[in-house]
């Protein structure tokens, strides 16, 4: 479902010196399994998450989402395919402060061409947070607002869902529930997950464990 | 949920800011609408008013005044003359209609003004309109008056009431009444529109033989009502005349005093209040470009509430991208809210400049004798919310661009 080759993305530094800082071979995913992705701070974890959402786009390589090469893909298009087939959960949860939980989940229909209500208030139902669909964020607890989050991104039954360490904020009740909530939400929709944590409790919940390092080669910086 | 929640939201988010924003154009928008009614109406309503008058012929002086104190009772008339400028003109076969008007004295501030019967069975005050009674009758004797509208509605004189009237056009602190002479009122004429709803008009002989009496205390009550033809004087006649053909020869003959030997002025009002226009014009200019740059002043208060959100919302910006939306829509959303605080301002403005208009409506008709109304629209109020509109977009386009090169990575890993 998932298919990595070749992947390569550098960045100018503040010394005008370009660096790689993802140099990827192969890596692939099918459908349905839940990965998490071990690896320390700063390694460009976010980086390549931010590439497979195509946010970013790589110097060099492909990344194929089922049939379709998003690096391929015009910028508008790759925004399109995004929110169609990509939901993204966040470490700041990322919630828009003027909007109500349910407006937040809306939110993230509003991209793909169709919003519906219904969709979104069952979305926060699922995630157990059916009465507080009127609350803004600052009304919500942490955990209470890393759920709308999780509804927003699978609110549009994406194939692919990104978790960029969603526990970083959580105590460690509040992690067990969201990792459990993520991964139960994910089996039910048949959502390939893709979590990158540097928490080695976090990642040990998850029957595929790869090391980020492992995956990226990038003992030494390439240039083109 | 849509672009248009989303706008507002921000918006909302931001009230105060926002607020400030759209009081700043509705600033600048009210005044250009307000300067826009008021000289799209004063030279309308000058015009109109003056178009009822061909000719004027009056003492010699300033053009302007004469036409001023003759048709809108503003300023004080140029001097007196002899009624024989009348009788002479009335008599002129040129000459269709010649009404006298002789000023002295007021009541409450409404000048009292002495004519003669065919101003209203013959005058026309506008093409084809005469005067018209709402009730009562017009005067036939002397002390008997005949008033406009809105002398009524203030003094609340009514067909049958007496008054009297006061020395001098206007009243003033301590102005002496002419005791004893009580004017009756016969009829009240129908709103016109016009200076005339705030005009008196007696008998010529009633302001002659008022101050005739004061003048010369002696004498028996007889000999008080007659008054020598020396004390018969007029301030101006309204002229009109068979042909427009002898306008220029009977004008320039008045003018050069080669009219039977009478010292007057022939004016023409219409052309007189285009040249007051034309002077006025260049103070309405000025006040146009303070106005329009109170407006761009806005435009750039909007650039300013945007563009010192943005550094917040950067955060929002990358969200609502990580989430699909592409880099156009964000900035159409900036854009937007350019767009809808500039209307906003922009409708709210154009409803206050009609406001204020319609609260200083009273105090302009007193001071310029014509009914100026806060409730006339026109096509340029819609250029100028269109206007305004546009601006608010382009200033917008400043902090959009900003949007749309937001790095979406680098923020969201920030």
């Amino acid at each position: 479902m998932l298919k990595i080759n070749n992947l390569k993305k550098s960045f100018i530094n503040s010394h005008k010196e370009k660096f790689g800082i993802i140099n990827i071979p192969e890596f692939s995913a099918d459908d349905n399994e839940q990965i998490s992705v071990s690896g320390e701070s700063g390694s460009g974890k976010s980086t390549f998450l931010n590439l497979i959402s195509g946010i970013l786009r790589p110097d060099e390589g492909e990344i194929l989402i089922g049939d379709t090469d998003i690096t391929k893909l015009s910028e508008s298009r790759r925004d399109l395919f995004r929110s169609r087939n990509t939901g993204y959960i966040f470490q700041t949860f990322n919630l828009l402060q003027a909007f109500t939980a349910l407006e937040n989940v809306m939110l993230g229909m509003m991209f793909t061409g169709k919003t519906v209500k219904s969709t979104a208030a069952a979305a926060l139902d699922k995630v157990g947070l059916s009465d507080r669909m009127n609350s803004r964020p600052a009304e919500l607890s942490v955990g209470e607002q890393q759920r709308v989050a999780i509804a927003r991104a699978i609110v549009n039954s994406p194939r692919l869902l990104l978790a960029d360490e969603p526990t970083a904020n959580l105590d460690k009740k509040n992690s067990v529930i969201v990792i459990d909530l993520i991964k139960a939400l994910c089996r039910e929709n048949k959502i390939l997950l893709l979590l990158v944590s540097h928490e080695k409790e976090v990642v040990e919940q998850f029957p595929i464990q790869r090391s980020f390092s492992e995956i990226n080669n990038t003992g030494v910086p390439y240039s083109r | 949920m849509n672009i248009i929640n989303i706008v507002y939201k921000n918006i909302k988010q931001r009230s105060l800011s926002s607020l400030l924003t759209i009081l700043s154009v509705l600033l600048g928008v009210g005044l250009v609408t307000a300067v826009i009614i008021l000289k799209k109406e004063s030279e309308e309503k000058f015009n109109q008013t003056a178009a009822g008058y061909e000719i004027i012929v009056g003492p010699k002086g300033s053009s302007l005044q004469l036409t001023l104190s003759t048709v809108y009772q503003i300023g004080m008339p140029v001097q007196n003359m002899p009624l024989k400028v009348y009788e002479l003109l009335k008599d002129d076969r040129r000459v269709r209609l010649a009404v006298p008007y002789v000023f002295g004295d007021n009541y409450r501030n409404f000048r009292i003004t002495g004519t003669v019967p065919e101003l209203f069975s013959e005058f026309e005050y506008k093409k084809g309109v005469r005067y018209n009674l709402e009730n009562g009758s017009f005067f036939k004797n002397d002390f008997e008056a005949v008033i406009g509208k809105e002398v009524s509605e203030k003094t609340r004189l009514n067909a049958g009431d007496t008054f009297t009237g006061s020395h001098g056009i206007e009243s003033y602190e301590g102005a002496s009444e002419h005791s004893g002479n009580k004017f009756r009122v016969t009829g009240i004429l129908s709103r016109t529109f016009t200076p005339s709803d705030r005009m008196i008009f007696v008998s010529m002989n009633s302001v002659w033989e008022l101050h005739q009496r004061e003048d010369e205390i002696t004498g028996n009550e007889e000999q008080r009502h007659i008054v020598p033809d020396s004390s018969k004087t007029i301030s101006a006649v309204l002229l009109k005349l068979k042909s427009p053909v002898f306008f220029d020869l009977l004008r320039r003959q008045i003018n050069e005093n080669k009219y039977e030997g009478i010292n007057a002025q022939a004016v023409l009002p219409l052309f007189e209040i285009k040249q007051l226009f034309d002077i006025i014009g260049n103070i309405n200019s000025v006040i146009l470009v303070i106005a329009y740059l109170v407006i761009f002043t806005s435009a750039v208060s909007i650039l300013v509430s945007i563009y010192n959100s943005m550094n917040e919302r950067m955060r929002e910006i990358a969200v609502m991208r990580s989430l699909g939306a592409g880099r156009f829509l964000i900035m159409k959303i900036i854009i937007f809210e350019g767009m809808f605080l500039s209307l906003t301002g922009a409708i709210l403005g154009s409803f206050s400049g009609h406001i204020a208009v319609f609260l200083f409506e009273e105090k302009i008709s007193a001071l310029s004798g014509i009914k100026i109304s806060g409730a006339v629209f026109s096509m340029f109020e819609i250029y100028l919310i269109a206007g305004t509109v546009i601006l608010g977009m382009l200033v917008s386009f400043i902090p959009a661009v900003k949007a749309y090169r937001t790095d979406v990575s680098k923020i969201l890993n920030s």
